[in-house]
């Protein structure tokens, strides 16, 4: 009996979503085009309502590029699928964008991205699956340029309905002298902001390993940080129902000295120790100089730290990287920089680094239950000569 | 070999017959429930799969079998079994699954999936034989629709 060659298209379509559900998202826009079997496959209700379900605990990073004189360059790197993508959205941001801007990439979630815009100081937010560029009007801070937008702590959080485009922008920044928490709703496009209490009830709370809370750094200072919590609320409907914390975490000096850890300033200079905050965590970075050369420093030892139990009080030291890490990721470096973000128990920390125009990039994780850290150094994406403007993490892209 | 060892025989479509150690053969989730319930004949017929198919299977059972087999033998062995024509890809993908051996099954979906990832759909048709339906006109809207991801 002669054996008929079994197409792709001849699978069943649960085993094709199967394979198709191990891609990344540009991976499968583009497989939409193949053919129109795959078309239909990927167009499926079920199948979209999997991808997105999957896709919502995926982590990616974004990064935008600039080079003197040419198109910015924006790219994507998922954890799952170890490649970068170039997202292709300067057609987008054309639209909108006068030619001579200086357009800064400041955060993401889902398929929303958001940028400032530093000659005409405005904000904007695309969104990619549906190519909708929107001008966000001004904060009650008035407009400003990119500068000010790289001191505050943000987050973007997009509808979780697929069907809702959507999306909520908070960041946190001092405002009469007063730590001040700002939300804009794209539903009904206005910004509403509230001030923050000292006055917590919830003692006792283990802000540390609460997923519940969404924490912003209003200030971040040699003696401690100014941190608004707010209750995480899911869908772009609600805005602020709970006055937000205030918690300003400090360093316990008697609690380093016991474990002889990375916190304060007073071991030399301050550029031995670089900070990096996100999502209530703080990661120290120290690093030494190489040879005596001022020029180039190398990671000697990285640490985690918390909010403390109590009404995070302190900065609680979480972990300190195993030295085989350190060793496998240390090398000479001149400029560093980092992000970082917390999910579902998980940790991440990008560190960016420089040595003459060339770019290192560093994805460390730290898991809460096992703890366990892992690395992960970023394939080249042509950073060379490049300069940074805007890197942030997010979740995966969604179907529609 | 122990007096206990049983035997099964298995018959694809084709007529051709293996005959298999049970302990190797319950790999197979679906074989393992035949044999639970007791509704094992003499001979299971495969209908799904044919003998070139399943002489691959069972060479990959019996490699995954075998005692002793360092961790980086069996990778070895993973990576050379999954280098086949696309068309004996997805002959061991249809197999595995009436087979219900996740273990193939996910091996060559991911494999699948590989050969997917960093390809242009020009690309993905010719390493999967794969006819383009589309108008012309058709491929350009959908292009044009998600223009961002087509690096």
């Amino acid at each position: 009996m002669p054996t008929k060659d079994i197409s792709f298209c001849l699978l069943p379509s649960e085993l094709i979503q199967y394979i198709i559900l191990q891609l990344s998202l540009p991976e499968i826009i583009q497989l939409k085009s193949v053919n129109k079997s795959i078309f239909s496959i990927i167009s499926d209700g079920d199948f979209i309502r999997n991808y997105n379900h999957q896709s919502s605990s995926a982590t990616w990073l974004f990064l935008y590029k600039k080079r003197w004189r040419r198109e910015a360059l924006l790219y994507g790197f998922a954890d799952s699928s170890n490649r970068w993508f170039n997202i292709l959205i300067c057609d987008m941001l054309k639209q909108v964008v006068p030619p001579g801007e200086d357009v800064y990439f400041l955060t993401a979630n889902a398929n929303i991205f958001l940028f400032a815009l530093n000659n005409t100081q405005q904000l904007m937010s695309v969104d990619i699956m549906t190519r909708i560029v929107k001008n966000i009007p001004p904060s009650p801070l008035g407009p400003r340029g990119t500068s000010s937008w790289r001191r505050s702590g943000m987050k973007l959080l997009s509808c979780p309905n697929s069907n809702c485009n959507h999306f909520r922008f908070l960041f946190a920044e001092y405002h009469q002298n007063r730590p001040t928490l700002f939300e804009y709703n794209s539903r009904v496009e206005t910004w509403e902001y509230s001030w923050g209490t000292s006055d917590h009830e919830v003692v006792g709370q283990d802000y540390y390993l609460d997923d519940e809370f969404i924490f912003l750094s209003a200030s971040n200072g040699r003696s401690g940080s100014v941190i608004i919590g707010v209750v995480r609320s899911y869908e772009c409907n609600t805005t602020i129902t709970t006055t937000p914390l205030v918690i300003r975490p400090t360093f316990n000096e008697q609690h380093a000295e016991d474990h002889r850890l990375a916190v304060g300033f007073s071991w030399g200079d301050s550029i031995d120790l670089l900070h990096v905050y996100g999502d209530g965590n703080m990661m120290t970075i120290r690093s030494d100089k190489v040879n005596n050369n001022s020029n180039k420093r190398k990671i000697k030892r990285i640490e985690l730290w918390g909010l403390s139990r109590n009404n995070g009080r302190y900065w609680e030291f979480v972990s300190t990287a195993p030295n085989e890490l350190i060793h496998k990721i240390s090398k000479p470096y001149g400029a560093m920089m980092g992000c970082m973000q917390k999910t579902q128990r998980i940790t991440r920390a990008i560190l960016m680094t420089n040595l003459e125009g060339t770019w290192e990039t560093i994805w460390l994780s730290y898991n809460n239950n096992s703890n366990h850290w892992a690395c992960l150094q970023l394939p080249d994406c042509n950073m060379k000569g490049s300069n940074l403007a805007g890197v942030t993490f997010s979740s995966g892209l969604t179907l529609s | 070999m122990s007096s206990s060892t049983k035997f099964l025989t298995l018959k694809t479509c084709d007529d051709k017959k293996f005959v298999l150690d049970e302990a190797i053969a319950v790999r197979s989730q679906t074989i393992k429930n035949m044999v639970e319930d007791d509704c094992v004949s003499n001979v299971i017929p495969l209908p799904n799969v044919n003998s070139k198919t399943m002489t691959k299977v069972i060479e990959y059972w019996k490699k995954h079998s075998e005692e002793g087999v360092s961790k980086d033998v069996l990778m070895d062995f993973d990576k050379a079994f999954v280098k086949v024509h696309h068309s004996i890809l997805h002959a061991l993908i249809l197999a595995a699954n009436f087979l219900n051996d996740k273990e193939i099954l996910d091996m060559m979906c991911q494999e699948v999936a590989d050969r997917i990832k960093g390809k242009t759909p020009e690309e993905i048709r010719k390493e999967f034989d794969i006819k383009n339906d589309f108008t012309p006109e058709e491929e350009e809207e959908i292009r044009k629709e998600n223009a961002w991801a087509f690096e």
